[in-house]
Formats: structure tokens, C-alpha cells, sequence
């Protein structure tokens, strides 16, 4: 695989004083840049935004250091950017700093230009899906150029660029063009292509249409894309890939249906990942249902997803899902049904339950999980409110002979719109079906402050569990903490 | 004798090894604390800067811009996904201050930065939820980016005159209060349009 290591600014040791004085250099040059620049041009338009994590473990000593800067700069119709990114080191124990996003960008009422750096999506990602995902780590920007034209029926983007993979950017440049045509008020037709030649293996070529249906208390979307590729070792030739979805809805009541076919459609790199179809399954924002996610597999699967939301009073709502994934034997890999319902009580307190049963083949021991969870909010007074939630897990693998519990429980007071004070306890009994030396429970205390409209201070002290964090069939895993955590997020 | 030399040797290498632990962690907390307190000290929170505009298209296709709508009266955007439970819980509560306001010229854009994995869904969770205010689909999340969001939900309060007046990020139960009195404050004392002011500027 032919690629090359991005420029950048030499790599530091961690415990360099000069590792810190690169970015805080920069960030005075802004801090300055702001105080004395801005003032004189009116007509000049500016705004920042840093995010910075700092993990510390106190068990190994070890510790962790993210840091985003970005900075956009806008005059009339011209546009700016530039991100400054380090990790010092990241959550594997890999330094990196550099100015991983600049652009320049001209837009117009009917056209936009962009030179750099810039974010892509065709249709809904089957095709091309350039983004990122702080929370995922996940950043696989373009490096090039993209143009877009757009009238009132037509739209037109047409893009050159090289993707980022990981601290790399990937030597195998990639063109594309993505148009849409209003035919009538209810639909729009769409057609994407995107090819790249892959060093060493050849041309990948993806191509595709998309259909978009809009009638009253009804939507249909269609897409059916194909890839053409050479064989190679491990890399059967060409594959494909559709998705439908539909919606019907009222006041009230919404379903939304899908189905998926992904045959031999992973569209990759090494370990780039180009295309992000929808997965069809539910993001979950409990941590415990989260952590058993399925994980998107391109090369062969097919699936349904169902959603219900229904309204029957003001104060209550129910919510039903059912997602199935098998692969083109019909074997299931991911099944789940979810349903969950929330009242609220009067203005005093909000009651929400769900429950969550769900198979995932993709892991050892072929586990299924039954997850009951619970939130319960009372408010105080007006500013002042106090909330209990828990996530209970049971799971069952190799056939029951191996059955244990997860379970979360948090306890938090929030003061609007300062101040919220969490105390968070995990335990597991997976330490009795096997030897098991770390570990058993988990606490934490979080604090999270607004520092005015344009900060926000969390900090916390304790420890948390490992785990996945995944996002659309993407996961990651990040490393436990034993120690203290600081997230400061800004804007200017 | 050997044994104590030794181990004076490695106690000194735990010693020059804490010495160099220590001095990094307070350069780091050093760089933190900066981070921290300039922020704070340039608190800006005074300052009024201009909405970025932008053009987006809601769940129907039609497109929606920034401009045109803060014509009609002030706007908050809320930046918000299907899978953020604090996100669903201020946008239900933002309904209720929608209904109470909505007559008087004020307007919610609800930008919906889900990606196109649940981009689907979203049109049947508002109407299922029974949120009337435009949703819009920040596709290639632009407008997140140019907004300089870092976390939802989070909320933009603009006046007709483009300026931004109040921004938040997270929601506590409460905080709808806020939003509430800013949009009367803002109600109450209607200020000059982008158009206006531009024309004040050129008469002079």
C-alpha cells in the first residue's frame, strides 16, 4: 500500500517542555490576533473553539492529552479555517501535533469552493462518507479540492482530494461527483460516483442512483450503488449495496421502516474506511447498551430496522424499535427489541423505563442481553433538580452455561444553568465466571461547571470501565480511568 | 556495601524519575490552568457577535435561510440527534415555549446533526413527539463547524439584527426558564434589522 506521512510538525517527546510551548505559542498568537486585529476590522468575522481532554491514571501513572484548535476567519463571501490538533499522548500511547485542517472557501447564493481540507457525503454514506467523530476519534477529511453548483432543481459537487487515516494521509487520491435533480415536488433523483486507484491493488470504482419520494404524512428514500473492483488476496471482485427506508407519520404517531443488502461493499483502504451506510440499529444512549453495539460489516449483511413513536398525551410517549441483521446465509448476527416509555408527572418529576432485549453473534460466547433501564428526574424548584438513573445488564453466553450482571447507577443534583454534581457506580459479577484480578466496581464523581455563556469546566475523580463507545455500527475502544479527568470546551 | 550503593542508585533513578513526573504534571496543569482562567478573564460573554448565515434544507426539502427567517422575528437554533436524551428532553421543553411565542414572531430552527444512518428516523420522532418548529439536517455539518459547537445540545438565541445574544451548551431542567426570559427581553424590545442599520450606516 502506497502511502505517506503527512507533513507535520516534529514529533516531541511528552515530557518536553517545548511539546507545550508549540501549541501554547499558537495560542497566545490567537489570543493576540483576537485582541488587537478584530477590533479595527468591522467587516471581518471571526470565532474559535478549543476542546481539550486530560485524562490521568494514578494506578500506572499514565496519562492523556487530547487537544483541538480551530479557528475560522470570514470576510463578505471568503472563508477561512485552520485546526490545531495534538495528542499527547492519544489513548494508545501515540503522540501527535499538527495543523491537521486548514481550508480556504468561497461562497456564493449558487456556488461554493474549497481549496484544503474539507468533509464529504454522497447519499446516505453508502458511497462516501468523509466526517468526523471526536467521540470515536474518527477523522477522515479530505485533503483537496470541492466544488459545488446549485440551483433551485440542480446540485452539482464534484471533489478531488486525499483522505486522512488516522495521523496519515493516504497517497491514493480519491474524485467524485455527486448531482441531485428536483424532478417534481415529490421527488428527487440522485446519482453519486466516486473512484480512487488503490497503489498496488488498482482502481476501485463506486457508482450509484438515489431516488427521494416526499408526499404528505409519507417519505421514500431509495438507494442502490455498486462497486467494481479487481480481486485480489482476500478481496473477492466487486460488490454491492441497497438501502430503502419509508416513513409515515401525524401528529402524534411516526414509523419509520428500513432495510439494508450489503454485499462485498467495504470500500477501504488498508485501514481507511471510505463509505458509512446506515447500520439499522439503534443508537443507544445508555453506556451498558451501548457497549454491546453491533459493529457495521459491509461485506456481507442484510437487515431490517422498525421504528415506532407514538404521543397519546402530552406527558407521555412511548418509543418501540426492532432492528434484525443476518448475513446472506440468513444466519442472524444482531437482533434486538427495544421499547421505552417517559411521563411526566405533573411538572414535578419525569419517570422514563425501558427495556432492551438483544443477540449479538459478533462476540465471543454468542451472547444475548436482557437490559432493563430507569431515569427518574425531580425537579426542586425552578433552577434545581435531582435525577436517579440505572442500567441493569444480564447477560447469558455459550449457551446459559455462562450467565453474569452488569449494572449502573448514578445519582445527580443540577442547578441551572451552572452547575450539575454526578456520583456514578458500576459493578459486574463477571469476575465470578472467570479469573479475574482487576477491578470489580467502578465510582466516579463528575463535575460539570459553565464558566459564563462560553466555557464548560467537567471534571471528575475516580474510575470508569473500559469499553466500546460506538456511533452507526463505528466503535472504538477506549481505555479505563483510575484517576481524575479535566474536559474543557470553549468558544470565543 | 554493594547492595547499599545499589540501592541508593535506584532510589536515585525513582527520585530524578518522580522529579521529572512531577515537573511534567506541572506543566500540564499549567497549560490547563491557562486554558482555564484566559478564557475566563476574556470573557466575552459581553461582546455581541454576528450569527454565521447559512442555508439548510428541512425534513420536507425545502430549503430555509438564517436571513430570511430572523425577518419575521428573533430565532434559537438548537443543535440536536435522535440518540442525545438531554437533547430530546430541551426540545420538548422548547416546544412549549415555541407554542407560547410562536405568534409573536419568534422561530426555532432545530438543527439535527444526525448522520445518515438516522436521518430517517427523524421525521416521524418529531411529528411523533409533536414538535411543530423546522428541523434541519445539517448534512455535512457545516453549520455545526461554523457555530463552533462542541457538544449538544446546544442553543443560539440570535436578534433580528443578526447578533448573537445568548448561547448554551448542555441542558438541567431549568434552563428553558432562561431561554424564556431572553426571548421576552428580546420581544419586548424590538432591535434594529440587519437592513435598518445598513441603511442608518449608508445615510450617514
Amino acid at each position: 500500500m502506497r502511502s505517506k506521512i503527512f507533513p507535520r510538525l516534529p514529533e516531541l517527546p511528552i515530557s518536553s517542555l517545548s511539546s507545550f510551548l508549540t501549541p501554547l505559542i499558537f495560542f497566545i498568537f490567537f489570543f493576540l490576533f483576537f485582541a488587537l486585529y478584530a477590533p479595527l476590522a468591522q467587516d471581518f468575522k471571526f470565532s474559535a473553539s478549543n476542546q481539550l481532554e486530560y485524562y490521568f491514571n494514578s494506578g500506572n501513572n499514565k496519562d492523556i492529552f487530547h487537544d483541538w484548535f480551530d479557528f475560522i476567519g470570514k470576510y463578505d463571501i471568503y472563508q477561512a479555517g485552520l485546526r490545531y490538533e495534538a495528542h499527547q499522548p492519544d489513548d494508545f500511547g501515540n503522540t501527535f501535533q499538527e495543523f491537521s485542517y486548514r481550508y480556504f472557501q468561497v461562497t456564493t447564493k449558487s456556488f461554493q469552493i474549497v481549496a484544503g481540507n474539507y468533509y464529504a457525503l454522497f447519499g446516505r454514506g453508502l458511497i462516501l462518507r468523509s466526517y468526523e467523530n471526536r467521540d470515536l476519534r474518527l477523522d477522515n477529511n479530505l485533503d483537496g479540492i470541492k466544488g459545488n453548483l446549485n440551483s433551485g432543481r440542480f446540485d452539482l459537487t464534484v471533489l478531488a482530494g486525499s483522505p486522512r487515516n488516522g495521523y496519515r494521509r493516504v497517497n491514493d487520491p480519491l474524485q467524485g461527483a455527486d448531482g441531485k435533480m428536483v424532478v417534481s415536488k415529490w421527488l428527487t433523483l440522485g446519482g453519486s460516483f466516486v473512484r480512487t486507484d488503490i497503489a498496488n491493488f488498482g482502481f476501485v470504482r463506486l457508482f450509484g442512483g438515489n431516488a427521494s419520494f416526499v408526499f404528505p404524512h409519507l417519505d421514500l428514500y431509495a438507494e442502490y450503488a455498486r462497486k467494481d473492483n479487481p480481486s485480489g488476496e482476500n478481496v473477492e471482485k466487486d460488490g454491492e449495496g441497497v438501502y430503502l427506508t419509508s416513513s409515515f407519520y401525524q401528529t402524534g404517531f411516526g414509523l419509520t421502516l428500513e432495510y439494508k443488502d450489503y454485499r462485498r461493499f467495504d470500500f477501504t483502504n488498508g485501514t481507511l474506511v471510505y463509505n458509512n451506510p446506515p447500520s439499522l440499529t439503534k443508537e443507544h444512549h445508555y453506556t451498558l447498551l451501548n457497549r454491546n453495539a453491533y459493529i457495521l460489516n459491509l461485506y456481507d449483511e442484510k437487515g431490517i430496522q422498525a421504528q415506532a413513536v407514538l404521543t397519546p398525551q402530552d406527558k407521555l410517549s412511548l418509543l418501540a424499535n426492532y432492528s434484525y441483521t443476518t448475513d446472506h446465509q440468513n444466519r442472524m448476527i444482531f437482533s434486538e427489541i427495544y421499547g421505552e416509555a417517559e411521563y411526566d408527572y405533573k411538572n414535578l418529576a419525569t419517570l422514563k423505563g425501558g427495556f432492551s432485549y438483544m443477540k449479538n453473534k459478533q462476540e465471543v460466547g454468542l451472547p444475548y442481553f436482557l437490559a432493563p433501564v430507569f431515569d427518574f428526574t425531580y425537579y426542586l424548584a425552578e433552577q434545581n433538580s435531582i435525577a436517579f438513573s440505572l442500567e441493569h445488564q444480564w447477560t447469558s453466553k455459550y449457551d446459559g452455561n455462562l450467565t453474569y450482571y452488569d449494572q449502573i447507577i448514578s445519582l445527580g443534583f443540577a442547578h441551572s444553568p451552572n452547575i450539575s454534581l454526578t456520583l456514578t457506580d458500576e459493578r459486574t459479577t463477571e469476575w465470578k465466571t472467570r479469573a479475574w484480578s482487576g477491578k470489580k466496581n467502578w465510582l466516579i464523581l463528575s463535575l460539570d461547571l459553565a464558566l459564563g455563556e462560553k466555557h464548560n469546566l467537567t471534571m471528575s475523580v475516580g474510575s470508569r470501565r473500559a469499553g466500546k463507545v460506538c456511533s452507526g455500527g463505528i466503535c472504538t475502544d477506549r481505555p479505563a480511568l483510575d484517576g481524575g479527568e479535566i474536559k474543557l470546551l470553549s468558544r470565543f | 556495601m554493594s547492595f547499599l550503593a545499589d540501592k541508593s542508585h535506584t532510589q536515585l533513578k525513582a527520585d530524578i524519575n518522580t522529579g521529572r513526573k512531577m515537573r511534567n504534571l506541572i506543566f500540564r496543569f499549567g497549560i490547563i490552568f491557562l486554558l482555564v482562567v484566559v478564557p475566563t478573564l476574556i470573557q466575552s460573554d459581553t461582546k455581541i457577535s454576528s450569527a454565521p448565515n447559512f442555508v439548510a434544507k428541512d425534513l420536507s426539502g425545502a430549503k430555509v435561510e438564517l436571513k430570511e427567517v430572523l425577518k419575521k422575528g428573533p430565532v434559537l437554533i438548537s443543535f440536536w440527534a435522535t440518540w442525545c436524551k438531554p437533547c430530546i428532553k430541551e426540545l420538548g421543553e422548547l416546544q412549549k415555549v415555541y407554542k407560547k411565542y410562536r405568534e409573536k414572531g419568534f422561530e426555532i430552527l432545530a438543527v439535527d446533526v444526525d448522520g445518515p444512518r438516522s436521518i430517517s428516523k427523524v421525521r416521524s420522532m418529531v411529528k411523533g413527539l409533536g414538535w411543530d418548529f423546522p428541523v434541519l439536517w445539517d448534512e455535512s455539518k457545516d453549520i455545526y463547524r461554523n457555530y463552533q459547537v462542541l457538544g449538544i445540545p446546544h442553543t443560539v438565541l440570535i436578534n433580528t439584527s443578526g447578533e448573537i445574544v445568548y448561547t448554551h451548551t448542555t441542558y438541567r431542567p431549568g434552563d428553558e426558564e432562561i431561554i424564556k426570559r431572553k426571548i421576552e427581553e428580546l420581544l419586548n424590545k424590538p432591535v434594529q434589522s440587519a437592513e435598518e442599520k445598513q441603511g442608518e450606516k449608508s445615510e450617514k
